[in-house]
């Protein structure tokens, strides 16, 4: 388990993280969320005692990380693929680690072929692709098969292969039992290996809870139908929607209204439906609506379409979490939003 | 602590300029004692202390090539950010600090040895084949020259590590190192002299330590313990100093 209690980072006038305090649990993958510039990195920095906090602690299992002799038995973090000694061959950059720590020489062997990299181990890393250097990391965090994983941004850069690769082995972790703490600034991407989110903005903590609660707290919810006789159940709808968005020939969306109320009054008129499904908007749009009011590097430009959600919306049946999340290519055409 | 004297060993072997570093600098010892044996127009009149002053004068370069081999190992570690890693496998900054620091000395200490070993023994048995007579003693100081030459690479790749640690950057702690002798100790020679210093080269510790390896002390500014104490406290200095500010730094 991590405690993060009260950090406070500061960087001559700027403080970076202020009074920052939130958990992460075994067993569930903790997504640590927030704008550029937000203060995740320094947070994990000040976590590992790379970075001197100018006030509170963070502790590991009950421990501060400096505490912690051979840490890569405990935690295993990966803040950034490309720290690595290019002129160095993969398995001798696992090699080094591994010696510092009295972890045995075959457990480099096992790291790399975990992350399929033993035929690439003695290739300097200089040669290496960017998702090779992220194996070449997740094979370092893997070494001594710690309790804790700790990783910022390990999707930065990667193809979707990459991203998928990244999500199902923290996930694995995790059903191991490990407490993982991921960040990034993308919250479509956590949201689909994590259980929890820590959401911070300027240094300061915005929320920590499941990916559920957040979803509920901040995204938008109505519901599409789609009718031959369309016109007539809007009719029926009535004023009983705060407003309705016509999508094409026989569909609309309908805001203030359930699915179960939509059903209802279509059901009392005999109305045949041909789709009737509950929608959130996009999980980018809620993270954004977050953190609106805490984005350091915001754009001044106008969006390419102003009417136009960042990304599709989703259908969103009811718990479990899961299967509010939009599975991998299910994307459906880009409509508009709720005004 | 054997644990992380291994790992920094190890990776300082597996960087392939650590190898060729110290390789080059040694050859070109031995490629130029070997010279001197073999074109040496009167082989016969060199005495122990010539040879071992030759070895010794030119040994102050692959010294030098120690120590910034030792400098680009601690720069390149800030450089290319491999630092965090190392602290996040050991958060003890002290320990990882000096683990580096006994392998650095450790390192010039074997190269230093190699270096006067093999071209003492190119250089011996090539003007011994033409007549000479020359081997080692201690009444020349010829001796101890051999083993000053060891010392000396051990402080310079010390210094090296202990620049690097301090700077943080590559160029700095290079040039440092190569300038240091040939123009800071030059021109904080000149002021001591203007400012009526009586022989104020004892003062200067780069320069002091070159009685190391220089076999008739008395030829050197402080004499030979002196002047690698000296030389020893102001490496020393420069190692707990990069030490102390890295404890604080974040990096």
């Amino acid at each position: 388990m991590i405690e993060v209690r009260n950090i406070t980072k500061r960087f001559g006038g700027v403080v970076a993280v202020d009074d920052l305090s939130f958990d992460a649990l075994p067993g569930r993958v903790t997504g640590f969320l927030g704008p550029n510039g937000s203060g995740k990195s320094t947070t994990m920095r000040c976590m590992l005692g790379l970075d001197t906090v100018n006030g509170g602690s963070a502790t590991f299992a009950g421990r501060a990380y400096r505490s912690i002799v051979n840490p890569l038995y405990e935690v295993g973090s990966l803040l950034d693929a490309g720290y690595v000694h290019p002129g160095r061959s993969g398995r001798n950059h696992l090699r080094w680690m591994a010696m510092s720590n009295g972890i045995p020489t075959a457990r480099v062997d096992e790291a790399l072929e975990l992350v399929g990299l033993t035929d690439a181990a003695n290739r300097r890393v200089k040669g290496y692709s960017l998702g090779m250097k992220h194996r070449l990391g997740l094979a370092g965090v893997m070494l001594g098969d710690p309790g804790t994983v700790i990783l910022d941004e390990p999707a930065n850069g990667l193809d979707p292969e990459g991203i998928r690769w990244i999500r199902e082995i923290l996930t694995h972790f995790a059903r191991g039992g490990k407490t993982v703490l991921v960040s990034s600034h993308l919250l479509a991407e956590i949201a689909l290996m994590a259980d929890d989110l820590v959401v911070i903005g300027k240094g300061h903590l915005i929320e920590q809870c499941s990916v559920d609660q957040f979803v509920a707290r901040h995204s938008t919810k109505w519901t599409r139908v789609g009718a031959p006789e369309i016109e007539r159940l809007l009719s029926a709808i009535g004023t009983s929607a705060t407003s309705v968005t016509r999508l094409d020939g026989n569909r609309a969306d309908v805001h203030g209204l359930t699915a179960a109320d939509v059903g209802e009054i279509a059901a009392r008129d005999n109305i045949v439906l041909h789709e009737l499904s509950t929608q959130l908007d996009s999980l980018e749009d809620a993270f954004l609506r977050a953190t609106a009011d805490v984005q350091v590097y915001a754009s001044t430009a106008p969006p390419p379409a102003a009417s136009a959600p960042t990304s599709p919306p989703v259908a969103a049946p009811p718990p479990p979490r899961s299967s509010s999340l939009p599975p991998p290519g299910a994307s459906g055409p880009s409509q508009d939003g709720p005004s | 602590m054997i644990n992380l004297l291994r790992s920094e060993f190890f990776k300082l072997r597996t960087v392939r300029l650590n190898i060729w570093l110290p390789v080059g600098a040694v050859v070109a010892l031995v490629v130029i004692t070997g010279l001197v044996g073999l074109l040496s127009s009167d082989p016969q009149d060199f005495t122990n202390a010539d040879l071992m002053g030759m070895i010794g004068a030119f040994s102050i370069l692959v010294s030098m090539m120690i120590g910034v081999a030792t400098s680009l190992g601690i720069t390149s570690e800030f450089g290319h950010n491999t630092i965090r890693p190392t602290l996040a496998a050991t958060p003890n900054r002290t320990m990882v600090f000096a683990a580096k620091a006994i392998v650095s000395v450790l390192f010039g200490l074997v190269v230093g040895a190699v270096a006067v070993t093999s071209s003492y023994i190119v250089g011996s048995v090539l003007l011994n084949g033409r007549d000479a007579d020359v081997g080692l003693s201690g009444d020349d100081g010829s001796l101890a020259s051999f083993f000053g030459v060891i010392v000396l690479a051990g402080l310079l790749a010390l210094f090296g590590y202990g620049l690097g640690l301090l700077l943080r950057n590559a160029p700095a702690a290079v040039s440092i190192i190569i300038l240091w002798p040939l123009l800071i100790e030059g021109i904080l020679s000149g002021v001591l002299s203007v400012a009526g210093v009586e022989d104020p080269q004892k003062f200067l510790p780069y320069t002091s330590a070159f009685a190391l390896v220089i076999p008739d002390p008395n030829d050197g500014p402080g004499g030979r313990i002196s002047g690698g104490i000296f030389f020893g406290l102001v490496t020393l200095a420069l190692v707990v100093g990069g030490m102390v500010v890295n404890n604080r730094r974040d990096v």
